[in-house]
């Protein structure tokens, strides 16, 4: 019960406690803070990363950056971090770093951290006053690689067109890939109200982080014919060498089906080995200078999970973890019997292909970006489901951010939360960007970002380190 | 003297010490789709003053440990074996720049 109310976000404790006895309290919050407040459209889409020495929040036009402890380092607008310094939206010049059109607001911000080359990587969107009004934005995608470790220092930053059209990109999907050398870009192309085409853009790293402008060449723009709505494209942070992972989703609005699928570098052959657990619509993968992408589509339904009205996969995350095996979060956002989401998680034993864990759970109410990371030694899971229920105050009077601690995937489960304190009529969408990473000064250990409201119903984003 | 430089040059008469003389200005309208990224924008954007909104300090509440939560759900049994396919791969030369 939540102040009165049955928390929706139901099913995923029975499954734990099925699985065997809940750890209580055995986790430690070895830190938590505030996050940052937002600054620019709502929700803030919170985003962040650590490298263990700093923690940035990525918002919608806002990023902060903390030390460990929380405490606040240094902070920028937007769109003063991609205008090349320091100035504030009016200080702004009127073309500069951005080509055309000097943005009022960013947004849709990313940002990773690049353990194997410490740098730190961001991507955001913008718009001008005029498209924020009219609901568009330019299709141009801003990316920018910090020149050392502290990112309070000097960055290179860039920006490129994100297709082959006028199409503005939506959430733009960051992965980077040290090993083998690329940076990737994923935009879902908006036309409208729905997102015809989607689009991959492949970087040098090299070029990105020597300062050397890179070839935009390397795109890729796909179409589905089922209108995929923001497919999720994840790269996986620092595989191991010969193994590098793409998972795309996507959806067929208003079609019963789902698709998620992963690709391997096969390590006995070197030949990618595309595999699929339910659905697979689009896969790419990187051999060498070798950008690859299968003809066609794989649609075999493996393992369809419920009754899929009008599914909405977003946000899919994967993590090698140092045994090797890989770690996927899927979140299905669907339209269930009785409304609500859908998670699946799986963690995969590469040298056999077969699962090794993995659960599924739905909420009543709708959770578009929850995350999930696995800590340095890849035995614990670190789950952020954040908490929205769209439409239905009932359910969402506190929106609030809904960690989640598992050992082995499933095989305990122990939780901490940060509750909001103000109704939600900020947005509907309120509390439903997460984002959780490894902790790279500890192992065992994961941070999380999720979101909040005050008492002023301002929006707010809170950071806990959780270590067991 | 095209905007775009009169901006440039005002930018460093006016002393803005984070704007990198390797800086490229773009003139409205120049680029189109397809055309190389366009930077190094090479810059300190946490220089100067902060231009965010503060933290704030509580009250918060902390959503009580152990939280009644009820429900059901599926669990992919271990073993399940994950469907392999190899597909037709299109290879896509990749210019590095």
């Amino acid at each position: 019960m939540l102040n009165g109310l049955t928390h929706p976000l139901a099913t995923l404790t029975k499954l734990a406690r099925r699985l065997g006895p809940a750890e209580a309290n055995a986790q430690t919050v070895s830190a938590q803070f505030n996050g940052g407040l937002a600054s620019g459209l709502t929700p803030a889409d919170a985003a962040g990363a650590t490298n263990g020495s700093f923690v940035l929040s990525a918002l919608n036009n806002a990023y902060y950056i903390y030390g460990t402890g929380g405490t606040l380092l240094k902070s920028r607008d937007g769109n003063g971090f991609w205008c090349n310094g320091p100035q504030v939206v009016n200080g702004c010049p009127s073309t500069g770093l951005n080509g055309t059109t000097q943005p009022l607001e960013t947004f849709d911000t990313q940002i990773v951290w690049d353990s194997v080359n410490a740098r730190w990587v961001t991507s955001a969107l913008g718009a001008t006053a005029s498209q924020l009004s009219s609901g568009t934005w330019m299709p141009v995608t801003y990316l920018g690689v910090s020149q050392t470790s502290d990112p309070r220092g000097m960055w290179n930053l860039y920006y490129f067109y994100t297709c082959g059209d006028n199409n503005p990109g939506d959430q733009p999907k960051l992965g980077i890939d040290s090993p083998a050398g690329w940076i990737i870009v994923e935009s879902s192309l908006r036309n409208g109200s729905i997102y015809p085409k989607n689009n991959l853009q492949v970087f040098s790293e090299a070029s990105l982080y020597a300062g050397t402008p890179p070839n935009n060449t390397n795109q890729f723009p796909f179409s589905d014919p089922n209108d995929l709505d923001r497919p999720a494209v994840t790269y996986a942070a620092n595989p191991p060498s010969g193994r590098e992972y793409l998972v795309a989703s996507a959806v067929a609005g208003g079609t019963p089906a789902l698709y998620y699928s992963f690709l391997q570098n096969d390590p006995s052959t070197g030949k990618p080995l595309l595999t699929s657990n339910v659905f697979s619509v689009f896969i790419a993968y990187i051999t060498g200078a070798t950008f690859d992408i299968p003809a066609g589509s794989d649609t075999r339904c493996n393992a369809c999970i419920g009754t899929l009205d009008d599914a909405r996969v977003r946000s899919a995350t994967v993590q090698t973890l140092s045994n090797g095996d890989l770690f996927i979060i899927v979140p299905f956002n669907f339209a269930m019997a009785a409304g609500g989401t859908q998670i699946y998680l799986e963690q995969l034993d590469l040298a056999t292909l077969t699962t090794v864990g993995g659960m599924s759970g739905s909420s009543g109410g709708t959770i578009f970006y929850p995350s999930a990371a696995a800590d340095l030694a890849g035995d614990k899971v670190l789950l952020n489901f954040g908490f929205t229920a769209p439409g239905n105050p009932a359910l969402d009077p506190y929106p609030y951010t809904d960690f989640w601690f598992l050992d082995s995937l499933g095989s305990g489960e122990s939780l901490f939360g940060k509750a909001g304190v103000a109704a939600n009529a900020v947005s509907a969408r309120w509390g439903d960007y997460t984002t959780t990473t490894p902790d790279f000064a500890s192992s065992g250990a994961a941070w999380s970002l999720g979101s909040y409201l005050d008492s002023n119903g301002r929006q707010h984003q809170w950071w806990m380190n959780i270590s067991k | 003297m095209k905007l775009a430089m009169r901006i440039f040059v005002l930018a460093i008469l006016l002393g803005f010490p984070n704007v990198s003389l390797a800086q490229q200005i773009i003139e409205p309208g120049q680029l189109r789709p397809g055309q190389e990224a366009q930077g190094p924008f090479e810059v300190n954007p946490f220089a100067g003053p902060d231009t965010t909104p503060m933290n704030t300090s509580g009250p918060w509440i902390d959503v009580p440990e152990g939280r009644s939560k009820n429900g059901n759900g599926d669990v992919a049994a271990p073993g399940t074996p994950v469907i392999k396919a190899t597909p037709p791969p299109i290879k896509v030369h990749i210019n590095d720049g």
